[in-house]
């Protein structure tokens, strides 16, 4: 058994010893330890006489008027409270058109703020766009441009060059030498008639190479401005008319 | 003094008819515990003007939460806790210390003293009580009353500050043996 404990528990007991409030147990525990005990008794007399004291005192009692008047005064702070806090209802028309608008003109500065990002996008699109037909055209264009080279390239290889030229009449002088040859032998067969068809034939040809003569004057003329050199223009005077002829009929037939 | 408890038999139908909309369940609670009420805070700040005060808050407060309020424990235990919190919380705030009164120091209390002495005796036994109770921390201060003045049992006092019985138990102790030491510098006990 413990006690001490026992002790300490009793002291808890006194006040409640003193005033009467407790239970008849507790009340014989008491009685007991302070037959038993000198400090407990001590102790017992000392908080008794407070104890006297305090129960001696009497309290200020408010007017009897206050009871009638706290329930009133309850229900005005009451009012107060709820007066003061906030109701739409309690704004003035001005407030209540004024809030939501400047709620939607927030709500528009919010959006535009955010929006750029879409509308830097649209832009790219069409820088990107523009790009593309620019480079779309350059294509083109050079496309065209080596179309154009292709057919100059072309038109060169179609033009005689001044070499072929030259190719061209030595061709034609030993045609001529073969051709003159093929007259001798007609003739020799047929003899007046070759003797006078070649007669005729030559008088026409003068004509047609006096012809030719002015027309070649006029055109071998232009050989230098057609780009043919010395050594061409030369060998071109050196031919006869027939040969001249012969020559003219090719260049006209070629795709010249 | 020693209050009494108020009936607590009809808490239930006054509770409903304020929860239904009918504002005179509010208003038969006020009337019904309005003093318990005033004397628990008047006993923990010892002044009139700031108990009519504090009371006041405290069925305010009441007014707001009876919607609520589940009924786990009875209205005047839920009452009493709003009162004593609200008090300690009062004086937390003015932080009331000893507020020794340099007149009263002086003289000793004579019992046996009658007529016109007896008032001014009453008011000056009423200022030392008030003093050394001021002496008390805030929570035995509350125990004191609770327990001394309206004979509380000591499992609803423990409910009604949220501590263990044993440590109310203990508290109350204290403060009496507390009360008992400051009382013996100003009279003869």
């Amino acid at each position: 058994m413990n006690t001490k404990y026992n002790t300490e528990e009793i002291m808890m007991l006194i006040p409640d010893y003193i005033t009467g409030n407790i239970s008849s147990s507790d009340k014989a525990l008491v009685e007991k330890a302070l037959s038993e005990s000198a400090e407990l008794t001590e102790l017992y007399m000392d908080m008794k006489s407070s104890v006297g004291f305090i129960d001696s005192v009497k309290q200020a009692e408010p007017a009897p008027q206050y009871w009638n008047t706290l329930l009133p005064r309850i229900h005005e702070r009451i009012e107060e409270r709820q007066n003061k806090g906030f109701s739409w209802e309690k704004l003035s028309v001005v407030w209540k058109v004024l809030v939501p608008v400047a709620a939607v003109i927030l709500i528009a500065i919010v959006y535009y703020i955010v929006k750029p990002s879409t509308t830097q996008l649209t832009e790219d699109k069409k820088i990107e766009q523009k790009l593309n037909d620019s480079t779309g055209k350059q294509n083109n264009e050079n496309n065209q441009q080596e179309k154009i080279r292709d057919n100059r390239d072309n038109l060169v290889k179609d033009n005689e060059t001044p070499e072929k030229i030259k190719d061209n009449i030595k061709y034609r002088k030993s045609v001529n030498n073969t051709d003159k040859k093929n007259e001798n032998f007609v003739k020799g067969n047929n003899p007046e008639e070759n003797k006078e068809t070649p007669r005729k034939e030559l008088i026409n040809d003068e004509q047609i190479t006096e012809d030719i003569d002015v027309e070649e004057t006029a055109v071998f003329a232009s050989g230098s401005a057609a780009g043919l050199d010395e050594d061409t223009e030369n060998e071109l005077k050196e031919l006869n008319s027939t040969e001249k002829e012969k020559l003219l009929e090719e260049l006209l037939n070629s795709n010249l | 003094m020693k209050g009494n408890i108020a009936n607590k038999n009809n808490d239930p139908e006054l509770i409903q008819r304020f929860k239904n909309g009918d504002i005179t369940g509010f208003n038969e609670i006020v009337r019904k515990y309005q003093q318990q009420v005033y004397w628990v805070v008047r006993k923990m700040v010892q002044d009139h003007d700031e108990a009519d005060d504090i009371t006041q808050e405290v069925f305010i407060k009441v007014h707001s939460a009876l919607k609520d309020f589940r009924e786990e424990s009875n209205l005047f235990t839920w009452l009493y806790r709003i009162a004593t919190n609200y008090s300690i919380n009062h004086l937390k705030k003015t932080k009331v210390r000893n507020t020794v009164s340099v007149e009263l120091v002086v003289e000793p209390i004579e019992s046996n003293e009658k007529g016109a002495d007896e008032e001014i005796d009453e008011e000056r036994k009423r200022k030392y009580l008030m003093e050394a109770i001021e002496t008390l921390p805030a929570q035995q201060r509350a125990v004191f009353n609770m327990r001394y003045y309206d004979q509380l049992p000591y499992d609803e006092i423990a409910e009604i500050l949220g501590k263990s019985t044993g440590g109310i138990k203990a508290n109350y102790f204290h403060a009496v043996k507390n009360l008992g030491e400051y009382l013996k510098g100003k009279i003869e006990l």
